[in-house]
């Protein structure tokens, strides 16, 4: 599944960033890269607010879309 | 001389110990793009000179944005200069991407852990010699009322030494006499060259160099036995409030609007006054004193309108000004305006903006040509665009002076809502202007994260410095550019062009000759040639408006207001045609700093079609404020509505040009609006 679609309060790790190199290579450096665990503090149609190597990011929907994640803990799903 | 750069993270503190080392005045503040260009300064300490640069933050060295760009330029270019690496000891992890990027390049590279005074309260823990052993790097904690930073700061820069990081050696191979930057580039398939991609990237490219550092971050944090407390940094209790759209928002409003009360309200003019009686005090002593040197009448008329009328109307204003920048440097420090960009976010970008675009355009509240280079910061070429393109619609301090006294005049205590109605109607003009803009050349794509930065207390001594800094800086453009123009224009108003001093009412200036020409076009707003001048010199500085129209009128500040109610003076006003004015002055062309920094920004075309386009919106909005305020209080005017049947004709020929303009279907004119990098 893609981040948008990961539920609010759950913790999920980061399979693969889906974007064109230049992007990935700015999520890599700001810790949104695979294996990476995230907590997904607040998600919304708009986008949502995550904490990624603790610190809180606002990332929205047109970049939630090309992260695909999958749950640390499959009571989250 | 050694150069010394400071790099990282944005928000990781570089500026304030830039200041701190360098006895600087760099902007600081809770934001990420606060710095938007490298600021250096030389220093000497015991015996030894020293180059110090402050660079915007970077998350690594790809650069995203084109403040982003310096910082890396930077570091690419000054191999064998100094980094000093500013790092958060709160948020460790994500900062040693850049460290890990710096030592591949073989740079001498020193960390200074910043905001060590947190540790005891976050419950931080790190070992600073096993993680000086695992990075081969000298490393120092900051406390910023350490009274011996600077000798420990030096002393490390001073110990520097070229380091790397064990993996570099299989990412650098290197026949093709490349840069190292070059070849990681082009190991990660960055490269601009396909072919050096093609080469580099075997059995490597960005997701395997990502995996080796990180693996190799984790053993840092691992060996180093880093730990914290605080497991989201940069979340506050208070989030639930500042971060709920339905309590933050209207919060954020009722705050602007009560910075507006303080500065335009009793307050603000009980400080004008104040300043204003000041420089009466000192102006009456300056004239007897030359009365009494039996100075001749033209010296005392040139001190007397030009110095103390020109001059004292705008310091006047100093107090009202400074207030402005105290409110938005307080919200900037305390962390408020990276939450609001986020909930604004979804509103802004129905306009083709960015919640990022906020802080630009407060900034622009206080001073259009210092806000324009923040929009550096937003990432999006279309949203940096569009964002500067409608910053000069915030109104900026230095028109206040003039909103304050004309309102002041014909409006009495109701200025108040003159004022604020003034500084809506730039919000809403510019965001009409980046609706239709959407409308025509919709904003691609919003590529946006944000960092949601710590709320903090404000630090009072970056407040005061601040403060000072602003100071310094109006008081530097009072006597530079408006000193010099101030004489200019009272010379000119006061000579005939046989260069003789006016002395009977039969003379004729030669600033009256010349704006005699440009005034029939401003007659259907109701201006006379005074206030024409008045808006021509106001493209040098908007301070000058109000310091013209007291030397055309021939008054000190606390007589402006009054002078303009009267007929017999050079500028005066109606009610309506004063409305016209102020309106005008909001809309029209920013000044000429301005000018110069929105021309590097945007592309040439786009910048010449935007003059016009804000000329011909000041001219037409301000007719049919004109025209609506003089129905309501009886003035007629045949002249200005065959005018404003021209003005909507104008209008609508302007729109249809700038819709064919950038949907040319013969191909793309370079308006960087699509865009295409």
């Amino acid at each position: 599944m893609n981040l948008s679609q990961a539920k609010t309060d759950s913790l999920v790790k980061i399979l693969t960033v889906d974007a064109d190199l230049k992007l990935k290579s700015h999520l890599y450096n700001l810790g949104i890269c695979p294996k990476t665990q995230i907590y997904v503090k607040q998600n919304g149609r708009a986008g949502g607010m995550f904490v990624v190597k603790g610190a809180l990011l606002g990332i929205k929907e047109s970049i939630l879309k090309l992260i695909l994640v999958e749950p640390v803990c499959k009571e989250f799903i | 001389m050694q150069r010394i750069y400071l790099v990282g993270n944005p928000n990781a503190g570089k500026s304030t110990i830039f200041n701190k080392l360098t006895k600087g005045n760099a902007h600081t503040g809770n934001w990420h793009g606060v710095t938007v260009t490298g600021e250096s300064k030389y220093v000497k300490f015991k015996d030894r000179e020293y180059l110090f640069v402050d660079l915007p933050g970077i998350n690594g060295l790809v650069p995203f944005s084109p403040e982003e760009k310096v910082s890396t330029q930077a570091i690419i270019n000054n191999p064998n200069a100094v980094f000093v690496n500013v790092i958060d000891i709160n948020n460790l992890a994500r900062s040693l991407n850049l460290t890990l990027q710096l030592l591949e390049l073989n740079l001498k590279v020193v960390v200074l852990f910043n905001f060590a005074e947190t540790i005891k309260k976050q419950k931080i823990s790190i070992n600073k010699e096993k993680f000086k052993k695992i990075l081969k790097i000298n490393a120092e904690f900051v406390y910023l009322r350490d009274k011996n930073l600077k000798n420990k700061i030096f002393d490390l820069v001073d110990r520097a030494q070229f380091s790397s990081v064990d993996y570099a050696n299989k990412l650098i191979f290197n026949n093709d006499n490349l840069s190292k930057y070059e070849i990681i580039l082009a190991r990660q398939n960055l490269s601009e060259n396909n072919a050096l991609n093609k080469k580099y990237s075997l059995n490597f490219g960005l997701d395997k160099i990502n995996e080796i550092r990180q693996n190799f971050i984790s053993q840092i944090i691992k060996n180093s036995e880093y730990s914290t407390k605080n497991k989201e940094y940069g979340a506050n209790k208070l989030d639930k409030i500042l971060l709920n759209k339905f309590t933050a928002i209207p919060l954020f409003f009722a705050v602007m609007l009560l910075i507006f009360a303080v500065t335009f309200g009793k307050i603000g003019d009980f400080l004008s006054n104040g300043v204003s009686l000041f420089v009466e005090f000192c102006g009456d002593g300056l004239i007897k004193l030359l009365n009494i040197l039996h100075a001749p009448k033209f010296i005392l008329d040139f001190f007397d309108v030009a110095i103390i009328g020109g001059l004292g109307s705008i310091l006047s204003f100093l107090p009202q000004v400074l207030l402005l920048f105290l409110a938005l440097d307080i919200l900037e420090q305390v962390g408020f305006l990276s939450r609001i960009a986020w909930l604004l976010d979804p509103v802004l970008s129905k306009l083709g903006l960015s919640g990022k675009s906020i802080f630009p355009l407060l900034m622009g509240f206080g001073c259009t040509t210092t806000a324009l280079p923040t929009t550096t910061a937003l990432q999006n070429k279309q949203v940096r665009t569009k964002t500067a393109l409608i910053l000069p619609f915030m109104s900026c301090s230095a028109k206040l002076p003039v909103f304050s006294a004309i309102s002041g005049a014909f409006f009495g205590n109701g200025n108040i809502f003159v004022i604020f109605g003034l500084y809506l109607l730039g919000i809403f003009l510019a965001f009409i202007l980046a609706f239709i803009t959407q409308k025509i050349l919709p904003t691609k794509f919003n590529d946006d994260i944000l960092e949601f930065t710590p709320l903090r207390l404000p630090r009072l001594s970056v407040l005061l410095k601040n403060y000072f800094n602003k100071i310094m800086q109006f008081i530097n453009k009072i006597w530079s550019i408006i000193l010099i123009f101030t004489i200019i224009i009272w010379f000119l108003d006061n000579f005939t062009i046989k260069f003789e001093f006016i002395t009977t009412e039969n003379q004729t200036s030669i600033l009256q000759n010349v704006a005699t020409f440009l005034t029939p076009i401003f007659a259907p707003l109701g201006f006379d040639w005074g206030a024409v001048v008045a808006l021509l010199v106001g493209i040098v500085a908007k301070e000058m408006v109000l310091s013209s129209i007291a030397v055309l009128n021939g008054v000190t500040k606390a007589n402006v207001a009054n002078s303009l109610l009267d007929i017999n003076s050079v500028v005066h006003f109606s009610t309506a045609s004063s409305l016209a004015f102020l309106v005008f002055c909001l809309i029209y062309t920013p000044c000429i700093s301005a000018l110069a920094q929105l021309k590097n920004l945007v592309p040439k075309k786009t910048f010449w079609l935007f003059l016009i386009i804000q000329l011909a919106l000041a001219y037409f909005v301000s007719l049919v404020v004109y025209i609506i305020t003089g129905i309501i209080t009886g003035v007629s005017f045949s002249i200005a509505v065959w005018a404003l049947a021209l003005a909507f004709v104008i209008a609508i020929c302007v729109f249809f040009a700038l819709k064919h303009f950038f949907l040319n279907k013969k191909g793309c004119v370079g308006c960087n609006f699509c865009n295409k990098s």
